[in-house]
């Protein structure tokens, strides 16, 4: 929790312009300066922003986790987000005007995807579940890329914005832009926290979870639609940033035990100062250039998925 | 108690069990028998309220489980299923898992709680395991701190689905001491073994289940006379008495 206060701090106090703690301190005292201008009406929204997104997006990955039994899935894996990428696509493309909707265009795109998903997985009659949802997200995510690249080719006016919120990012993010994905992501959040005993119990197979008292379906179902909220609300505002849902719960696993009570409030400190940490070292790294997050995030994502995959195998071997 | 009439269950189309109608008595140990796909797993998921689709009734206790709510069933009926996770988590969280039933969504285990998982790992003899994590024990060791949690869940009734399968003959010795002490206690066990040397040896009551239905219930003297195993495994049952007037039964 300091640490992530201290990446807080930072992030208020490093860009292409520094500002020096004290500073930072007598702003939030009061004083008015033109730092006090970039600290609020910048780096703070940028933050935060950062901050909600790292936890929202690892909230819903140790959920996915959870439910499906399977250590690489993400939201980007089932899916979830390309369903959000979809709606704020379809408000760029229709509707540019009514930015207002994105977090909700974001919402109904998770939510649709996260519906077919679950549907196709619950369809026939080899209810074989977990597995069939992963595959069956990984699916309807293939389909709502395909329509976000029909999108772009049909509207070409917004394949610069559809380019800059594929590759996820902080930049030019306001305060009005993140007040009600936070209270979302803060909701989200809570609720999931709320259903923390019944998700540990499901590590011990679905069987005996039942038979201890836990209504499984209803919570696989509630833990899905959550982790569909808390990604569009985060994909609202920043765009798609990948990897945060795969790579955060397997790093808080190694800090803590896998009791949910402990593992989701350290998933989402850790993920909070992994993005913030990741949007600081794209602000500075080329200074004044900026490489966005999203960016920075798949550099680091992609070779611990394949570290993952590699240890995967090796387990099985 | 565990009672069921007419207890039918389809997969889809699939028919897995057809009418099957048993009294499980309380202080009494139920083994059902009977060849791989004969629906033993499924009527043990469906009697603990796992399979939740399936027609005609099923009291537990007395009471139709399709008015009992999920949290009471489960301070009623507990169910070790024969496939085991393998969760980095220690031997007593498992065990605590046991408790859930009697705890609220926040509320940390009582003193009654941790008491009871306690007895619990100590009716097991697990006691050196507890700190360990279960993804790190072997097969019998894992089989036997799962049985610790159905223990701690302190149920009247108990479903047990091939618990033998992954234990050696130390561990074994050690289940069936744990499964009379529980049937001492009043407890009503139903289990689902492929021995039929054990089942003789442990059964108050036998269930042969063949082709999605029941073929023979009764106790071990009525199945052996009624040569159930030699009819539908095509075995030789061979009866040696020793001095002391004792049976033992060879399966050729």
């Amino acid at each position: 929790m300091l640490f992530l206060a201290l990446c807080f701090i930072f992030g208020l106090a490093f860009g292409s312009v520094s500002i020096p703690i004290g500073k930072i301190i007598s702003v939030i005292g009061g004083e008015s300066c033109y730092e006090a201008v970039i600290i609020k009406n910048l780096r703070l929204p940028r933050v935060l922003g950062a901050m909600f997104s790292g936890i929202s997006l690892s909230c819903a990955g140790l959920l996915l986790q959870t439910v499906t039994d399977n250590d690489l899935c993400s939201p980007n894996v089932i899916g979830v987000n390309s369903g959000a990428g979809f709606g704020v696509m379809l408000v760029l493309c229709f509707a540019p005007s009514y930015y207002k909707l994105l977090p909700f265009a974001a919402f109904g795109g998770a939510f649709l995807a996260t519906i077919i998903a679950l549907g196709i997985s619950q369809s026939g009659t080899n209810h074989s579940g977990r597995t069939k949802l992963v595959l069956s997200g990984i699916a309807v995510g293939t389909v709502f890329n395909s329509a976000i690249a029909f999108l772009s080719q049909k509207y070409p006016d917004v394949l610069s914005s559809y380019i800059y919120f594929s590759q996820g990012g902080f930049n030019g993010v306001y305060m009005k832009d993140i007040v009600l994905p936070i209270v979302l992501i803060a909701v989200g959040t809570v609720i999931a926290y709320s259903k923390c005993k019944q998700l540990t119990v499901l590590c011990i197979g679905d069987d005996m979870a039942v038979s201890l008292g836990v209504n499984v379906s209803k919570l696989r179902m509630l833990s899905l639609l959550l982790s569909s909220l808390l990604c569009a609300a985060s994909v609202s505002y920043a765009g798609l940033l990948g990897f945060v849902g795969l790579i955060v719960p397997h790093i808080a696993r190694r800090i803590t035990s896998n009791n949910m009570r402990f593992l989701m409030p350290v998933t989402c400190i850790v993920g909070g100062i992994f993005v913030i940490l990741a949007d600081l070292l794209g602000r500075t790294l080329f200074a004044p250039a900026e490489i966005s997050a999203g960016i920075i995030l798949s550099m680091i994502g992609s070779p611990f998925f394949i570290y993952l995959l590699i240890k995967g195998r090796k387990r099985n071997d | 108690m565990i009672s069921c009439n007419n207890l039918t269950v389809k997969y889809g189309k699939h028919m897995v069990l057809d009418k099957i109608s048993l009294n499980a008595e309380n202080g009494e140990i139920t083994v059902l028998l009977g060849k791989n796909g004969s629906g033993k797993t499924t009527l043990i998921r469906t009697l603990a309220g796992v399979q939740s689709k399936f027609d005609g009734e099923i009291f537990i206790d007395g009471k139709n489980i399709k008015q009992t709510d999920r949290k009471r069933l489960s301070r009623a009926v507990g169910i070790l299923p024969q496939n085991l996770q393998k969760p980095a988590i220690t031997v007593t969280d498992l065990v605590s898992m046991g408790r859930y039933p009697y705890t609220d969504a926040f509320s940390k285990l009582s003193a009654e709680d941790i008491s009871a998982v306690e007895r619990s790992i100590k009716t097991t003899g697990i006691e050196h395991l507890q700190d360990k994590l279960v993804c790190h024990l072997s097969g019998g060791e894992r089989q036997l701190a799962y049985i610790s949690t159905v223990i701690a869940q302190n149920t009247n009734n108990i479903l047990l689905d091939e618990p033998t399968a992954s234990l050696d003959i130390s561990y074994r010795k050690q289940f069936f001491e744990i499964l009379d002490r529980q049937k001492k206690e009043n407890k009503c066990i139903v289990l689902s073994m492929h021995s039929l040397e054990e089942a003789i040896k442990t059964a108050d009551k036998i269930v042969f289940l063949d082709n999605k239905k029941i073929v023979f219930c009764g106790n071990t003297k009525q199945f052996i006379s009624q040569r159930i195993r030699d009819k539908y495994f095509n075995v030789k049952t061979v009866e040696l008495i020793n001095s002391d007037g004792i049976s033992y039964y060879i399966f050729e």
